[in-house]
């Protein structure tokens, strides 16, 4: 099975020279979802923007869907991000519907209207949203706002998926309709990396999971 | 419809509340600065009383038929630049002097000591000139004292930087209100042209506003100018090369300007709002 993501020997400091990840290593293999479990402030989201390419690596490997991310420059690091779903743990819908808030992202990479539509709707079908295609996006329900979140992540096909904390500020029904929605998209083949602080929904137990703590991965 | 004129569209969107206002604001300086530049050629008197030119270099026109042929015409005018009271001819359309009067005429500025009224006298007398009048200007005969020119030169520096501080704020406060689409566009890795480009062209639009509306005053003041409303100090309101030169420039200028504004503002993307770094 290939490697998707490949993390040796990663070194991250702050500015003031506060480690944040210290000599972490990880694999994740090609139709593969794992989680990253950790307290807050463990270093997990500064670790999935270094796998995304939303921050600059400073020490260490990065290999991600083949590429060297610590190595792109700008403009590559931009034309990678097209290949990575990435669902911010800090994700606000756009004051624009549901439908408009997955285009947007579409027609910002060069789809015409109807192509942007048709992908829109695809991804909204996935996530169970199709109901709601002109409501509000910045007026949805929290599980609603991490569907959407979801749908834009995915509507152009990425290679791998991360979220950032998608049950963070959710009910446990809420959190278990979005681990049913994870299990059905790795079903269909999804690769992903999940980071998450809190315990994770029975329904998730047979995963893999990845414990940070203190920028140190203990297991997995 | 490529992702920069998507981004624009909705670039355009964000313009609301004190953007709007501060965008506004930018097109009014911008407006002032291409106002005082225009200043430069329509300003200035022709009678030498702001500026010391004697009277006797003052023009006289002479209007000559339409029916004359182009070999005849560059007759005349070289029999009335050989003549020992001629220090220069130049040939106008007789619609730049008078509105809708046809063919061409000739502006001659005597010699310091030729006499003016014997002149006008003796082109009246050649073959193919209609008509001659004592008077007129020359677009070299309009001069602005220099006060008035480091008044002007202070004024277009002064709305030049305020145009550019106020465009500055105000993009930094359009790009506050289009964030949330900014940290979109970045997560989903637009090109950073896709995003730089579009504020670049919001800045040119506002300074091709400002021109327009600045070449719409022209034009009215010309058209007034010509209808005999003219104050004496725009004496180059009166000729229709100066004020097309005066909207042709100032609509270049305005483009730079413009640019160089949302220059400022795509640069603020990377120093605000930064990504990958």
């Amino acid at each position: 099975m290939s490697v998707m993501i490949q993390v040796s020997e990663l070194n991250f400091s702050t500015e003031e020279g506060i480690k944040v990840l210290e000599d972490v290593h990880l694999r994740v293999d090609q139709g593969e979802m794992a989680f990253l479990v950790g307290p807050q402030a463990a270093g997990k989201s500064v670790l999935l923007g270094l796998l995304a390419a939303r921050i600059r690596p400073q020490s260490g490997q990065l290999l991600v869907c083949g590429r060297n991310v610590a190595r792109l420059t700008r403009r590559k690091a931009a034309e990678f991000r097209r290949r990575i779903g990435f669902l911010p743990q800090d994700f606000t819908p756009l004051p624009k519907t549901v439908l408009e808030n997955v285009t947007f992202k579409l027609r910002a990479l060069g789809n015409f209207r109807e192509q942007a539509e048709e992908k829109a709707l695809a991804a909204l079908d996935q996530v169970g949203l199709t109901s709601k295609l002109n409501e509000s996006g910045d007026e949805l329900e929290p599980v609603d706002r991490v569907r959407l979140g979801l749908a834009i992540a995915l509507c152009n096909e990425p290679l791998l998926l991360l979220c950032d904390e998608p049950f963070l500020g959710l009910d446990e029904e809420g959190t278990e309709a979005i681990a049913s929605l994870l299990i059905q998209l790795h079903s269909h083949g999804l690769t992903a990396l999940i980071a998450t602080r809190g315990p994770l929904p029975a329904s998730l137990s047979g995963y893999r999971r990845i414990s940070l703590i203190d920028g140190k991965v203990v297991g997995g | 419809m490529s992702p920069g004129v998507f981004i624009f569209r909705e670039l355009l969107g964000a313009v609301r509340g004190k953007a709007a206002g501060l965008i506004l604001g930018m097109i009014g300086l911008l407006f002032a600065f291409l106002a005082i530049f225009s200043c430069f050629f329509v300003l200035g008197t022709s009678d030498g009383s702001a500026t010391g030119v004697s009277s006797s270099a003052k023009a006289v026109t002479c209007y000559i038929s339409p029916k004359l042929s182009v070999d005849e015409v560059q007759g005349l005018y070289r029999g009335i630049l050989a003549r020992d009271d001629v220090a220069a001819v130049t040939y106008v359309f007789a619609a730049e002097i008078s509105p809708d009067r046809p063919g061409g005429a000739f502006l001659v500025r005597p010699t310091d000591s030729g006499d003016v009224n014997a002149l006008v006298e003796a082109l009246r007398t050649l073959s193919g000139v209609t008509e001659v009048n004592a008077g007129g200007v020359t677009g070299e005969e309009i001069h602005l004292s220099t006060p008035i020119r480091i008044g002007l030169l202070i004024g277009l520096l002064v709305t030049g930087l305020a145009s550019l501080l106020v465009g500055r704020i105000a993009f930094l406060e359009l790009l506050r209100n289009f964030s949330p689409e900014l940290n979109l566009l970045h997560l989903s890795g637009t090109p950073d042209w896709s995003v730089q480009a579009p504020v670049v062209w919001l800045g040119i639009a506002a300074g091709v506003v400002a021109s327009l509306i600045l070449i719409v005053v022209l034009y009215a003041l010309h058209a007034s100018a010509l209808s005999g409303a003219a104050p004496a100090a725009a004496a180059g309101l009166l000729h229709q090369g100066r004020v097309l030169t005066a909207a042709l420039l100032s609509l270049l200028l305005g483009i730079i300007m413009g640019g160089l504004c949302g220059g400022l503002g795509a640069g603020l993307l990377s120093s605000r709002f930064p990504d990958y770094s």
